[in-house]
C-alpha cells in the first residue's frame, strides 16, 4: 500500500517535472522564434530600403510624365458652361475593354458631364481612331464639326428639334 | 507651404477634438495623439466641406476656410475653458538610452518619408482610377458650381456610388491653396501613407516592446508595393489608415473600458465607410463583434458595457451621417455588389468561381513586389494561432477579417456585370494593400502583447 502511494507520488512528481520542462522549453523556443522573426523582419527592411533607393534613384533621373488629359485639354474651354455632352466613339467602350478614352475625356472636361454612346445632345465629343470613322458617325447623327484638335478629337454640334 | 498649412489646420482640429473627447483623466501617448489627429482632422475637414457644399450650394473657397477657422476657434475656446494646458501630456521617463532610440527612429522614419515623397512622383497625376474617379470628382466639386451634385449622375464607369471623402479632403486643401489640384492629391496620398506607417508604431507601442513596434512600422513604411499603392492617389490608403486606427482604438476601448475612448473609437469607425464602400463591411463586423464581446462580460459589467456600446454608436453616427445622407439621397445604387443573386444568371457562383478567387488572391500576395511581407505574416499567424482566441481583442480582429473575406468572396462569385478575372486583376492587389497595415498590427499584437488578465 505504502509502496503504491510512493510510486504514485513519484509518478506525479515526475509528470509535473516533465510538464515544467516542456513548458520552459516551449517558452524558450517561443523566445527563439521571436528573435528569429525580428531577424527576418530586419533583413526584409534592409532589402526594402535597398530597393527603395534604387527605385528613387531611377525616379529622379526619369523625365516627367505627360499629363494624361493632354488629348482632350483644349476641348475644355470650348465646352465651358455646357452641362452635358455626348461622347461617341466607334470603339468598344466596356469597363473591361476600352473605356479609357471616355474616362480620360470625362476627367479632362469635368464639370461637363459626358454621356457615353448617347448622341441625343447638342454637343458631342468624338474620339475615333480614323477621320473616316468620325465622319460616318457625324453623318449618322446629323452633326457638324465645330472644333478639331491636333489629336483628332472633335466637338460636333447637331441641331436639336 | 500653403499646402501644409491646410493639413496643419486639419490636424489642429483633430488634436483639439481628441483632447476634448478624452478629457483630463484619460491620457494617450502624445505620438499616438498626434498621428490620430491627422486622420481625424482630415476626416472632419472632408465632412465640413461636404456640409458646406450642401448648405451653400456650391464651392466657395473663403466660405470653406471660414467654417474651418470658426470650428478651430471654438475648439480652442472649449479646450482652454474646460481642460488644463497639460491635459494631453503623458508622463514618460527619458534616459540616454531612450534619447538614442528616438534619434534612430526619427532618422529612419525621415528616410522612409523622403523615399515615399520621391516615389510618389512615379505617377504625379495618380494611377488610372485616381484621376479617372477621385480627382475627376474633386474637379466637379470645385468647378461644378451649383451642379456639383452631377457627380452622382455620371456614367457608371466613373463609379458615382463611391464615397467622397478623398475628393472632399482635396477640395478643402484646394480652397486654401487655390492652385493646381494634381500636387494636392499627391500630397494627400503621401500624408496618409506616412501617417499609416507611424500609426502602426504608435498603436503597437502601447501594447508591445517599442523596438518591435518600430520594426513593424518600418517594415510597412519601406515595402515597395505599400509605397506604390499608397501614393497612387487612390482612396485605398485612406481605408488602410482608418481601418488600422479603428483596430487600435478597439483594443484601447476594450482595455480601458472608458466611454470616452469608445466615443473616439466610434468616430474613427464611422470614417471607414466615407473612404470606401468596403468600410461599411468593416464597420458592421467591428461593431457587431465588439458589442457582443462587451455584452458577453460579467453580469455586473453589463450596464457599463451598454454605456460603452452607446458611446460607440454615437461616435459612429457623428462621422457617418454625411455618408448616410450621400448614400440615401444622392448616390445611385452600386453595380459592384449584387444584393439579390436570384435576379441574375451568375456564371461564377460555383466552386470554380471560389477556387479562381482564392487562387488569384494567393497569386497576388506571392507577388515579388511585396518582398515576402505576406510570407512573414503567414509565419506570424502560424505561430500565433492559439493566441488568436486567447485575447478577446484578437478574437474580434479575427472575426472582422474573416467576415470581410467571406463578404468579399460572395461579391466576387456573384459578379454579374463584369468578367471575374478582370475584376480580380483590378481589385485584389489593392485589397491586399489596404488590409496589410491592420493584419500586420494584428499579427505583431497577438504574438507580443501580454494578456491583460495575467
Amino acid at each position: 500500500m505504502c509502496c503504491c502511494k510512493a510510486a504514485r507520488v513519484f509518478l506525479v512528481d515526475n509528470m509535473s517535472l516533465r510538464y515544467n520542462i516542456l513548458k520552459s522549453s516551449i517558452k524558450l523556443m517561443e523566445k527563439y522564434i521571436r528573435t528569429f522573426i525580428i531577424f527576418i523582419a530586419s533583413v526584409l527592411i534592409a532589402l526594402n530600403l535597398a530597393i527603395g533607393f534604387i527605385n528613387a534613384k531611377s525616379q529622379i533621373s526619369r523625365p516627367a510624365p505627360i499629363d494624361p488629359s493632354i488629348e482632350f485639354a483644349d476641348l475644355k474651354e470650348r465646352l465651358q458652361g455646357i452641362r452635358q455632352a455626348g461622347f461617341l466613339s466607334e470603339r468598344n467602350s466596356t469597363a473591361e475593354g476600352n473605356d479609357g478614352r471616355f474616362l480620360l475625356a470625362q476627367y479632362t472636361l469635368a464639370p461637363t458631364m459626358l454621356d457615353l454612346n448617347n448622341p441625343a445632345h447638342r454637343y458631342n465629343v468624338l474620339s475615333c481612331a480614323t477621320p473616316q470613322a468620325a465622319i460616318s458617325i457625324m453623318r449618322l447623327i446629323g452633326a457638324q464639326p465645330i472644333y478639331i484638335n491636333t489629336f483628332g478629337k472633335i466637338i460636333a454640334e447637331r441641331p436639336l428639334w | 507651404m500653403v499646402n501644409l498649412i491646410a493639413y496643419l489646420i486639419s490636424s489642429a482640429i483633430g488634436f483639439l477634438l481628441i483632447r476634448l473627447i478624452l478629457g483630463e483623466k484619460i491620457r494617450i501617448p502624445f505620438f499616438l495623439h498626434g498621428i490620430l489627429s491627422i486622420g481625424l482632422g482630415l476626416g472632419v475637414s472632408g465632412i465640413l466641406t461636404f456640409f458646406f457644399l450642401l448648405a451653400y450650394g456650391s464651392f466657395h473657397a473663403f466660405g470653406i476656410i471660414l467654417v474651418h477657422l470658426v470650428l478651430l476657434a471654438t475648439l480652442v475656446v472649449l479646450n482652454v475653458k474646460y481642460l488644463p494646458f497639460t491635459a494631453f501630456l503623458c508622463k514618460e521617463t527619458i534616459t540616454n538610452n531612450t534619447i538614442g532610440m528616438y534619434i534612430v527612429k526619427t532618422l529612419l522614419w525621415v528616410l522612409a518619408s523622403i523615399l515615399i515623397g520621391i516615389l510618389s512622383q512615379q505617377y504625379p497625376y495618380g494611377g488610372w482610377d485616381a484621376w479617372a474617379l477621385y480627382n475627376m470628382k474633386a474637379k466637379f466639386l470645385i468647378e461644378g458650381g451649383q451642379h456639383w451634385t452631377d457627380i452622382t449622375r455620371l456614367h457608371w464607369h466613373t463609379q458615382p456610388s463611391y464615397p467622397l471623402l478623398l475628393p472632399l479632403i482635396n477640395t478643402w486643401i484646394f480652397a486654401l491653396v487655390q492652385k493646381n489640384l494634381v500636387p494636392i492629391a499627391s500630397m494627400t496620398g503621401v500624408m496618409f501613407s506616412v501617417s499609416c506607417g507611424l500609426l502602426c508604431y504608435a498603436g503597437l507601442s502601447l501594447f508591445i516592446n517599442r523596438p518591435v513596434a518600430f520594426i513593424a512600422s518600418l517594415l510597412l513604411l519601406t515595402n515597395p508595393l505599400y509605397i506604390f499603392w499608397s501614393t497612387t492617389q487612390y482612396a485605398d490608403v485612406l481605408l488602410a489608415y482608418y481601418l488600422l486606427a479603428s483596430m487600435i482604438l478597439m483594443v484601447l476601448t476594450l482595455r480601458t473600458l472608458e466611454p470616452r475612448v469608445a466615443l473616439l473609437a466610434g468616430l474613427f469607425w464611422g470614417l471607414m465607410p466615407l473612404a470606401k464602400n468596403e468600410g461599411n463591411v468593416f464597420l458592421f463586423f467591428l461593431t457587431l463583434a465588439t458589442s457582443i464581446t462587451l455584452l458577453w462580460g460579467p453580469r455586473d459589467q453589463r450596464i457599463s458595457a451598454k454605456r460603452m456600446i452607446l458611446h460607440l454608436l454615437i461616435g459612429i453616427l457623428c462621422t457617418s451621417l454625411m455618408n448616410i445622407i450621400f448614400k440615401i439621397f444622392m448616390a445611385p445604387p452600386t453595380r459592384e455588389v449584387l444584393f439579390n443573386p436570384l435576379t441574375q444568371n451568375l456564371s461564377y457562383f460555383n466552386l470554380n468561381g471560389i477556387l479562381t478567387t482564392v487562387g488569384f488572391y494567393f497569386y497576388t500576395i506571392r507577388s515579388p513586389g511585396w518582398i515576402f511581407i505576406w510570407g512573414l505574416v503567414f509565419i506570424l499567424g502560424l505561430i500565433n494561432y492559439r493566441k488568436w482566441f486567447a485575447l478577446k481583442e484578437s478574437r474580434i480582429m479575427g472575426i472582422v477579417f474573416a467576415g470581410f473575406l467571406l463578404v468579399l468572396l460572395y461579391v466576387y462569385i456573384s459578379t454579374a456585370h463584369f468578367d471575374l478575372i478582370w475584376r480580380l486583376q483590378c481589385t485584389a492587389i489593392r485589397i491586399a494593400f489596404y488590409l496589410l497595415p491592420s493584419i500586420l498590427f494584428f499579427c505583431f499584437y497577438t504574438l507580443w502583447a501580454k494578456n491583460p488578465k495575467n
